[in-house]
């Protein structure tokens, strides 16, 4: 407090009277609408800029020797798995083929794309299905490598829930499965907010899929028989890559 | 110039508007009721440990994820038990201002010192809720609205009750200023906090529109 009596007031509220209250209001009013615009304004258009990783809540997984067309930055290959992270099929497909798609994205014969759909959501399961891809969503949005690990550890047999079981890992579980995939920063709260839980929802009536896993080779839908098999067909769309060469067997577990 | 060097005879007491009175009334009466709800929930969890509480809205709102946090016994015991003895004593000085009573000067001094700690605590409390719990708890919200009006509606009790400087002017300097502006200063302050929950959890409230 200013202990200087002789000093005048700067400002009086009694000599403003009237005039001097609709001021403050008003002037007050001003600022409130001001920063409520200006941070909808930022924040509305940072959201757009964010969001999902790749198109739709689609997470693309590339190395640096990706084979592209000629003069472009387009994939040769581009496989798209559709898969639900509850079904048995895609645990078993994931388990087989996994290791031989990791080789064949890391020596860069194809792109991978991972679309996340919930088409065995159940109140029953506690909506694992778009749980799960939501949170796989999340992991992406930090890091891919982590989701690559992610991706893996959902589907391995000691982590999938069996889908007739009676318990599946809740979102404290998943949290703590990034967690050892190598990520936290947002994805606790990603996890926790259903950031992406719609759109993993929805996935299946966009992206049209009746059944899961399925698996595209650029759009068309590949009927999977083995790893070699596959290795194969990508041979057919890419020609030669060094290390191509041998699918990857999984580790028994 | 009144210089109160060495005066004798006791202090008049604080006489206080009503509008003022029935502020820290109505204010604590609200503070003390929330704090209240948030301790039985509490001890509804501990009975069961499953308990849902009456606040766990969605997933932002969860009063139940915040309630379980060390920042909720930041003393070693629940916090809201502080409000509860805090508010009772807004509320019993709401009551004796409301029907007239004139306290001493000290004792609202001492009521806002004890507000303005308040406030410093609810800020760290809003603090920890936005940025390392990541979740609101709509009880502990209205205590900290109650809190700020409070600090600010007390101090400006205290202010007015301050001895003039001059015959008839308002008083002057960095207080004086702050008193004149105390409701445009509460307004943004809130709109501040109000912001920094949307932005904080913009990508929740996103998925409800």
């Amino acid at each position: 407090m200013a202990d200087k009596p002789k000093r005048p007031p700067r400002f009086d509220v009694k000599s403003d009277g009237k005039s001097g209250r609709l001021v403050q209001i008003g002037g007050t009013a001003f600022i409130v609408v001001f920063a409520v615009v200006l941070v909808f304004y930022i924040v509305t258009s940072h959201h757009k800029k964010t969001g999902a990783t790749g198109e739709g809540d689609t997470v693309r997984v590339t190395s640096s020797k990706l084979v592209t067309q000629p003069g472009t930055d387009k994939p040769k290959a581009v496989v798209s798995f559709y898969e639900d992270f509850l079904c048995p099929a895609c645990g078993n497909f994931e388990r087989t083929f996994g290791p031989t798609v990791s080789k064949l994205i890391d020596v860069g014969a194809i792109a991978a794309d991972y679309s996340m759909v919930a088409i065995l959501d159940n109140p029953k399961n506690e909506n694992y299905s778009s749980r799960a891809g939501a949170a796989a969503l999340c992991v992406a949005d930090e890091s891919i490598d982590a989701f690559r690990r992610f991706h893996t550890a959902l589907f391995s047999a000691n982590i999938q829930p069996d889908e007739r079981g009676t318990s599946f890992p809740d979102n404290a579980r998943l949290i703590e499965i990034a967690r050892e995939a190598g990520v936290v920063g947002k994805v606790p709260d990603c996890i926790n907010s259903g950031k992406y839980l719609s759109e993993v929802k929805g996935e299946a009536a966009a992206a049209n899929i009746k059944a899961t896993p399925t698996i595209k080779i650029n759009g068309d839908e590949y009927d999977w028989s083995t790893p070699e098999a596959l290795v194969g067909k990508i041979k057919e769309v890419v020609g030669e890559v060094p290390g191509i060469d041998g699918a990857v067997t999984p580790a028994s577990t | 110039m009144t210089t109160p060097a060495s005066a004798p005879e006791p202090r008049p007491g604080v006489r206080v508007a009503a509008p003022g009175a029935w502020w820290v009334l109505i204010a604590g009466a609200i503070g003390l009721a929330a704090a209240m709800t948030l301790t039985v929930e509490k001890i509804e969890i501990l009975r069961n440990p499953s308990y849902v509480p009456s606040c766990n809205i969605n997933p932002v709102m969860a009063c139940g994820s915040v309630m379980v946090t060390p920042q909720a016994s930041i003393l070693g015991f629940p916090n809201p038990l502080l409000g509860i003895m805090g508010f009772t004593v807004v509320v019993v000085t709401g009551v004796l201002a409301a029907s007239k009573v004139t306290l001493p000067q000290w004792y609202w001094a001492g009521l806002g010192i004890g507000l303005l700690i308040g406030a410093a605590f609810v800020h760290w409390l809003i603090f920890q809720s936005l940025y390392r719990i990541g979740a609101l708890c709509p009880y502990c919200m209205v205590v900290w609205a109650a809190t700020i009006l409070l600090l600010v509606v007390v101090s400006s009790i205290v202010f007015r009750a301050l001895p003039e400087r001059r015959e008839g002017g308002s008083k002057a300097g960095m207080a004086g200023l702050l008193y004149q502006w105390r409701w445009s200063i509460t307004v943004l302050w809130f709109t501040a906090v109000i912001l920094l929950i949307v932005v904080r959890f913009w990508d929740y409230w996103s998925t409800l529109v």
